[in-house]
């Protein structure tokens, strides 16, 4: 894990730090978006064999295009658009070359559809959620993980066992930290 | 006003409030109260994202390389410096123009670097001078740094027209260095003095 003040670091003060040659920025940067980044391929219908290659592809497309990012407050939006013409390039490339069914899906899907536009949005809405907990203090960040992101989901009395709380407090402290990932989204701009 | 705590918007929303508190919360919103409204399409929002996450991590091997990349990746190649040449400066081409009075006192200068043409015009005001140019052809983006005696003195970083402006500066001799990703083209020693 790279050292915790990267987490509360914006996008453009991480890619400052890998230019400057700090390869833990680097790796905050790929833990920060490698959800994001390979899911889309998968949503799109892709096996994970392709999924690996596009998320290889679009890391290494970020590192070279690093020192001139346009706007690097919608670095996010730049992870979105380059994966996704990842996705349709590398199944152009091996539909050519095996012919295979796996890239049907991809190819009966249009890319100007509002409901496919509505997947990449929430895909990102669920980034900016994990980021916010990733902030949370560590008692927080643990019960959120175990409440909503385990699976499959531990009861009460199993968190209650794992936290080493009370299991009549596991309510009231889901409650506070609820409070506190929303203070932070709520900061970060999340509606 | 009181608003109810995060912790009642919260039951509200998971629908776990006895039903007069849950009265009590609608009666508020009905309000109207905008603050509330907006806190509570929040949570709702912020919930359903929790328990409906289906994203995907890739597995650790697939994570790893490309954490390696970083260290792999092939060092920046050096830039290249070129330094470009005066094609054309109204001073030489008419020594009246500098006698010509405050209309006539922009200086203008072509430069030229392969495949790069640099269009400055220099501006003399109170003790001081503006530096307007534009550079035509070469890469995008550019920045445009003005050194003086091996020092950035001020740095600009061109339009998506190739135009930069300086803020004025004193007269004297400058570097003007134009830096794109591959390479740099230098104007070296330019004067900006007043040949009035
Ligand atoms: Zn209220």
């Amino acid at each position: 894990m790279p050292p915790p003040d990267f987490l509360t670091l914006a996008d453009s003060e991480i890619i400052d730090a890998c230019l400057a040659g700090d390869a833990r920025a680097w790796e905050a940067l790929i833990l920060r978006y490698q959800r994001l980044i390979y899911s889309i391929p998968l949503r799109y219908g892709l096996p994970e064999s392709a999924a690996d290659d596009i998320f290889q592809a679009v890391w290494m497309l970020l590192l070279e295009n690093l020192a001139r990012l346009r706007d690097r407050t919608r670095l996010v939006a730049w992870l979105v658009i380059t994966t996704r013409r990842e996705c349709w390039r590398q199944a152009r490339q091996r539909r050519r070359m095996a012919d295979g069914p796996d890239f049907a899906l991809i190819e009966n899907l249009p890319d100007d559809d509002s409901s496919l536009e509505d997947i990449f949005s929430r895909l990102e809405q669920l980034t900016l959620i994990r980021m916010a907990v990733q902030r949370l203090d560590s008692r927080c960040r643990q019960l959120i993980t175990l409440l909503f992101y385990a699976h499959p989901q531990p009861s009460y009395e199993e968190i209650a066992d794992i936290l080493d709380l009370p299991l009549g407090s596991i309510g009231p402290t889901r409650a506070r930290c609820l409070e506190k990932l929303l203070g932070i989204l709520k900061s970060t701009g999340f509606e | 006003m009181t608003h109810p705590s995060f912790a009642s918007l919260l039951d509200y929303v998971e629908d776990s409030l006895p039903r007069e508190a849950r009265a009590a919360i609608d009666e508020h919103l009905a309000g109207p109260c905008s603050q509330c409204s907006v806190e509570l399409s929040r949570i709702r929002a912020a919930l359903g994202a929790l328990a409906n996450d289906d994203t995907v991590a890739p597995p650790e091997e697939t994570l790893r390389r490309a954490v390696a990349a970083f260290r792999a990746r092939p060092a920046a190649p050096p830039r290249v410096r070129i330094a470009a040449m005066l094609v054309f400066d109204n001073y030489r081409q008419s020594p009246l123009a500098a006698v010509r009075g405050p209309a006539a006192r922009a200086r203008q200068l072509l430069f030229t670097a392969e495949g790069l043409d640099i269009d400055l015009q220099i501006h003399f005001a109170e003790g001081g001078a503006t530096l307007v140019g534009q550079i035509l052809g070469g890469e995008q983006p550019s920045i445009v740094r003005l050194h003086r005696a091996g020092e950035v003195i001020d740095d600009v970083g061109a339009d998506s027209f190739g135009r930069f402006a300086f803020r004025p500066v004193p007269l004297g001799n400058y570097d003007l260095v134009i830096e794109s990703d591959s390479r740099e083209v230098a104007i070296e020693g330019l004067e900006i003095h007043d040949a009035g």
